[in-house]
């Protein structure tokens, strides 16, 4: 089993005391009524960070994260995800989705050959078809467009 | 009162009204059970078709479609980890666990009578003590409801046991993303890094479908199989005989937790603002709390299934409180229902029952029977829901549910950037959930977030002509009863250890 061996507290205070600095960043010319919230919100988050940070530092407690046996499978769902959804008003959502629905089920299909490949097609046109229907033509749902529909 | 309720059952009571109530329970709940579609779509999608209808079918059907959507949340929630509504977010911790375990059929009956039960409740509060419970609803002003989310904001305490300073990190970036957008008071643009599409602010429903739902389907697709063992085998089957009788035993095995959870939905649905995205929350807290075992909360039982969808449920007629008897729509589909009344020719509130007393009564009372009837269909419906679940294969249902995001990530402000934002979070979800991070804390603090800043905010408004304008948060007697509950669960894992060892001890002297 592939795992990263990391000290999770540490990397988790880290990442929020970032995240606090990048808010406190964009705090601009807020009236008083604007900034007290976010303001008092970015010290606490601040503080969290730097608390886990000393806490990863004192305890130094190493956790097995990131177990993916599939690693080029999911990075490629992660890609076919948000290609899904910048084409969506390029191409549009039916379409789009037909082709990603196939593609994303062809990524975690062991076993691709013809029989498989026209199983998906048509689960996938059966999918996008219903809801498209439903959503845009019944409940009148604005979906996006683009070249197609 | 007696006449006008027996006929105004006999209005309600119809063959037609009959058949309106179950197609909109299970329009609700389909609507529920798909996240991105909440109750208040659901209730608006379909009020047209009620305008044709007289008032008492209209006003029945809208309300069958309303508890409906409300439990059909719960599906999503316990079968995918994906909560329909935000009034199933605590649905999650229990359930998703429960259908991992090959024990989803039970998680969806329990589900089915624990709203039933909360719904049934929620019925009977707004039946009797409505026009009293309306009164103390309205003295919440906004130090009230600041309190109100600092007490829901302790739940982080039990929901991340397992590190509080990971789950107050959390809870604090949930209520920072809550402030991006254009603020409450004041106007000010803030954190939208100049992309116009941010100053609406983040949707909880886009926030709650990309930290719920995307991690699980990089987790289906990252493990594979492993990840989501729910098929059904021989030895699954042959311990499902009997399911339904076995699971509705077990509910009522609990009636401390049915009752304390409904009374929570119930009257958290009458306070104006607050709602299922809270309450349900809440009761999960109090469950635990409560609970002789609370450790094995999260690892899959089913008291975790039963406070959250009591609660959730409860609150539908809870919300209703304020609308029918002073014209004050507690919560967004109660403002749609506030829209066909007016459309009906029917002004809300104490007219209401003075000028139209059968039709006030007849819509109440339809909520007896929508719960019985959403008892009835969600039985069939959860264990074909299920069923079909578990026989989909992988490699389908992964890009199903990825469908299914993007779908309801979109359709609720018809804004693309919404759909970038669900699969961010999501992708920011799954980091944080190898880090060891629970999500609910994030989502609590985002749905908590504006009730806390406009509380703060107006309050301090409000004290301006006090000494010291932070003393309006502590000098109302409804804001001290606030501030002792939030003493009261902040330190409730010390007393609970006090109370335990002083237990103990007692034990130790009398042996």
């Amino acid at each position: 089993m592939e795992c990263k061996r990391i000290n999770t507290d540490l990397v988790a205070g880290i990442f929020m005391t970032i995240v606090a600095l990048l808010f406190w960043s964009q705090i601009g010319n807020f009236t008083s009524f604007g900034l007290i919230f976010p303001k008092a919100i970015i010290a606490l988050l601040g503080l969290s960070g730097l608390g886990l940070i000393a806490y990863g530092l004192v305890k130094k407690k190493i956790a097995e994260c990131f177990e993916i046996r599939y690693f080029m499978k999911m990075m490629l769902v992660i890609v076919f995800l948000i290609a899904w959804v910048r084409l969506l008003n390029i191409i549009g959502f039916a379409v789009t989705s037909f082709f990603l629905f196939i593609f994303v089920a062809l990524t975690i299909e062991d076993d691709i050959n013809l029989k498989t490949v026209i199983k998906t097609i048509v689960i996938s046109a059966g999918m996008v078809g219903i809801f498209y229907i439903t959503f845009a033509q019944i409940l009148l749902v604005r979906l996006p467009s683009g070249i197609f529909f | 009162m007696g006449s006008v309720l027996w006929t105004s059952f006999g209005l309600m009571f119809t063959p037609m009204n009959l058949i309106y109530m179950t197609l909109g329970v299970m329009g609700g709940m389909m609507a529920g059970a798909l996240p991105g579609l909440t109750a208040t779509m659901a209730v608006a999608l379909l009020v047209p078709f009620t305008f044709t209808m007289d008032p008492i079918s209209g006003l029945v059907t809208l309300g069958a479609i309303y508890c409906g959507s409300i439990f059909g949340g719960a599906f999503s929630a316990i079968l995918v980890n994906t909560p329909g509504t935000p009034s199933s977010i605590g649905t999650t911790f229990d359930g998703y666990p429960l259908t991992k375990k090959g024990k989803g059929e039970e998680a969806v009956l329990a589900a089915t009578f624990s709203s039933a039960i909360g719904g049934l409740f929620g019925t009977l509060v707004l039946l009797f003590l409505a026009p009293v419970l309306a009164r103390v609803a309205l003295r919440f002003g906004p130090p009230e409801y600041f309190w109100i989310s600092i007490f829901g904001l302790t739940i982080i305490a039990s929901i991340a046991s397992k590190s509080i300073l990971k789950g107050l990190a959390g809870g604090m970036l949930g209520l920072l993303i809550s402030t991006i957008g254009i603020a409450p008071i004041g106007g000010d643009v803030r954190f939208t890094l100049g992309v116009p599409a941010l100053q609406g602010g983040v949707a909880i429903i886009v926030a709650l479908i990309g930290f719920f739902c995307i991690p699980e389907i990089l987790s289906m697709v990252g493990k594979g199989d492993e990840a989501y063992d729910i098929r059904e085998t021989e030895e699954k089957k042959k311990k499902k005989k009997g399911v339904i009788l076995r699971t509705f035993k077990e509910v009522i095995r609990m009636p401390g937790n049915l009752l304390r959870s409904s009374i929570i939905g119930a009257f958290i649905g009458i306070i104006p603002g607050a709602g299922g995205n809270i309450a349900n929350l809440v009761a999960y807290n109090e469950a635990q709390r409560a609970s002789k075992y609370p450790e094995k909360f999260g690892t899959g039982i089913l008291d975790g299934v039963v406070a959250t969808e009591a609660a959730n449920n409860a609150t539908v007629e809870g919300g209703l409180v304020p609308l029918l008897t002073l014209g004050i729509p507690g919560s967004p589909p109660a403002a749609i229902i506030f829209g066909a009344l007016m459309l009906q020719g029917l002004r809300p509130g104490p007219e209401l029952f003075s000028d139209h007393p059968t039709i006030a009564y007849a819509f109440i009372l339809s909520f007896f029977v929508a719960n019985i009837l959403m008892f009835v269909v969600g039985l069939a419906g959860g264990k074909t829901l299920y069923t079909l679940v578990t026989k989909i294969p992988l490699k389908y249902l992964v890009p199903s549910i990825a469908f299914l995001t993007i779908l309801g990530s979109y359709a609720i402000r018809s804004n693309i950037m919404d759909v970038f934002l669900m699969v961010g979070f999501g992708i920011l979800a799954y980091i944080l959930k190898e880090l060891e991070f629970h999500p609910a804390p994030v989502v609590l603090g985002l749905i908590l977030g504006p009730i806390a800043e406009e509380g703060l905010v107006q309050g301090l408004l409000m004290g301006a002509a006090l000494p010291n304008r932070w003393l309006i948060f502590f000098e109302r007697p409804l804001s001290m009863i606030l501030i002792a509950l939030c003493l009261v669960s902040l330190f409730w894992p010390l007393i609970s250890n006090l109370i335990s060892k002083k237990r103990n001890q007692s034990k130790g002297v009398t042996q």
